[in-house]
């Protein structure tokens, strides 16, 4: 623990940019252990701070934390904990989950399914389900889900979704409120047309309801193409954020902004050994199921970044 | 626009229903329409030894050995894989519960251009035929329907034509092949009528079985749409042919090496680049 401690100080020295985070849920004290430890090696800055920390050195390192799907539990026990340690959120919200409030998102419908039947059959495997567009998976395991009167828990504040009041009120207390499509769909197991309309849906209503214009736009489950990031963008954003566990540094481009996941349940010394190891730019699988072929889309950036500066130029910087 | 009218479908397979057949088959079932399947045990007539001898005939002894080679090597641990992956895409186990308690009328045949699948399909009088499996229709065949008898081509024609276009589009970086047709059966092979494209997002991490798994499901979708025209009495609109079009075969040993050293597309430029662009 000391060990990869010193090895993250060390990277933290040497290097420019800094990290965004991605959590789903943690509970009061989670969040406060958190981020006690990410104080010791980086800035903890806000969504609105992040142009400029790519632009320019800080002494440290910074870190942005972000809060995926809109569960009840970030408007309670997250949020409040950050604002008592001063400390800005991005919480990115499934637009139809928090409208209807009374169907819960896939994956907690799986997760109970999966403790009342351990053993499931080859067409429900998780892997295999990521692949289905929405619809079909949504289809898959409500069927099995009726077939077993199994349901997930809507009284359990990280399953059940924040209401947009709440959302409004992270949005006034400092935290940015950001879209993470309609329904949750993997936008590109989607047809195109779909995918753009989950995207265009959900930066307006989350525009519309906050009263203010959505400034990020998050990928679910990461996976993304350049087309559909653009698009956000054109949809009025200023970040999309995808799930590659590296680096943010200044050669990155705020259209597809990398993340690094990490879980409330994971041990102390596995987060920072995988914020060191992410810091490296490198090896971590990506979470998106695409394994490490981000590393891949990355070389193939910076060669074509390196064609069109000339020498002696210096590059263009990060779209904004 | 007049008023429906109810279709009598005809849906013409090969051997035993794979999951992606069976998708199609309650696709059309799930329609208004009345369906019939004619199922032939064997696509061809034609005993292996005088195949053999006639691709031989048409390609010539390098190829033919490479086509073989590729296939005995790499292709069919491919396939064997491809079609579990299906099962669990498209839920076979749960396809075929629900084919089995629709009860579809099912007439069995020797071949698929023989005399009894000729009969079969007269005796039925068609209005739509689809293809959903086996190999090429012969024109005794596709002529009987009343309206059109259409095929789904898994592959943008007429850009690609031909076997395997999916995968060639991976190997041969073609983006503009990856997609899927509805087209009328013609004596050409994939040269009919184009009734409806579709082309699933390429995406990083996507390999030649998943793209083949989302076109299918678009391609269904746009079949039913099509035979949806024809039972509301207009022709389907007929897509552009113009421009240059490549007719592709079984693959030999170098396109399947191409394809493995892609890890199936995964780190093809083809997918890796829709990250950036």
């Amino acid at each position: 623990m000391i060990l990869i401690r010193q090895l993250l100080e060390w990277v933290c020295r040497v290097k420019r940019g800094g990290l965004v985070l991605n959590f789903h849920t943690l509970s009061a004290a989670e969040t406060r252990d958190c981020v006690e430890l990410l104080a010791c090696h980086f800035d903890l800055i806000g969504h609105d701070e992040l142009p400029g920390r790519l632009q320019r050195r800080g002494k440290r390192p910074f870190c942005l934390l972000t809060f995926d799907d809109g569960k009840r539990s970030n408007a309670t026990e997250t949020a409040p904990e950050l604002e008592r340690l001063g400390v800005p959120g991005v919480f990115y919200v499934v637009t139809d989950f928090l409208s209807d409030g009374s169907t819960p998102l896939w994956f907690d419908r799986y997760a109970a399914l999966r403790r009342a039947v351990p053993v499931l059959p080859a067409a429900l495997d998780r892997r295999v389900l990521k692949l289905l567009p929405h619809d079909l998976r949504e289809e898959r395991v409500r069927r099995v889900c009726e077939r077993f009167g199994i349901d997930a828990a809507l009284g359990d504040d990280d399953v059940a979704p924040m209401s947009w009041q709440q959302a409004r009120g992270l949005a006034e207390r400092g935290h940015t409120v950001g879209a993470h499509t309609q329904r949750h769909a993997i936008l590109t197991t989607e047809s195109r047309e779909r995918a753009l309309d989950e995207i265009e849906s959900s930066v307006r209503t989350v525009g519309e309801q906050l009263g203010q214009p959505c400034k990020s736009f998050a990928f679910p489950n990461g996976n993304y193409t350049a087309k559909l990031a653009l698009h956000a963008v054109d949809c009025g954003v200023e970040t999309v954020m995808t799930t590659e566990p590296t680096w943010v540094d200044p050669g990155s481009r705020l259209w597809r902004l990398p993340r690094v996941q990490l879980h409330a349940d994971t041990p102390r010394w596995r987060h920072l050994a995988k914020l060191f190891v992410a810091a490296s730019g490198r090896s971590l699988r990506n979470p998106d199921g695409t394994g490490r072929i981000y590393v891949d889309i990355n070389r193939r950036a910076r060669r074509a970044r390196s064609q069109a500066t000339p020498k002696g130029q210096l590059p263009t910087p990060p779209r904004s | 626009m007049g008023a429906s009218m109810r279709l009598h479908l005809a849906a013409i397979t090969v051997g035993e229903l794979t999951a992606p057949q069976l998708w199609t088959l309650l696709r059309l079932a799930d329609s208004e329409h009345r369906l019939t399947v004619v199922n032939a045990r064997r696509g061809s007539a034609v005993s292996g030894r005088k195949r053999l001898a006639r691709r031989l005939r048409d390609v010539g002894p390098l190829q033919l050995a490479s086509r073989l080679l590729g296939r005995v090597l790499i292709g069919d641990r491919h396939e064997r894989r491809a079609r579990d992956l299906y099962e669990r895409l498209f839920d076979g186990a749960s396809l075929r519960e629900r084919w089995a308690a629709l009860d579809a009328p099912v007439r069995r045949v020797a071949t698929l251009n023989g005399k009894q699948a000729r009969r079969a399909l007269t005796e039925s009088a068609p209005d739509v035929a689809v293809r959903v499996s086996g190999g090429i229709l012969q024109e005794r065949i596709f002529s009987i329907p009343r309206l059109a008898t259409l095929n789904l081509h898994h592959g943008l024609a007429p850009a690609i034509r031909g076997m395997w276009s999916i995968p060639w589009g991976v190997v041969e970086q073609r983006a503009d092949w990856i997609g899927a047709t509805v087209h009328a059966v013609d004596a050409g092979i994939d040269t009919g009528k184009a009734y409806r494209r579709v082309a699933p997002q390429l995406a990083p991490g996507d390999t030649i079985d998943t793209l083949f798994f989302r076109t299918h499901l678009l391609v269904v979708e746009a079949l039913a749409q099509v035979i949806d025209d024809f039972a509301s009495g207009r022709d389907p609109e007929v897509l552009d042919q113009a421009g240059p079009s490549t007719y592709r075969s079984a693959p030999g040993v170098r396109p399947w090496l191409t394809l493995l050293r892609s890890g199936a597309g995964r780190r093809a430029s083809i997918t890796l680049d829709e990250a950036l662009r």
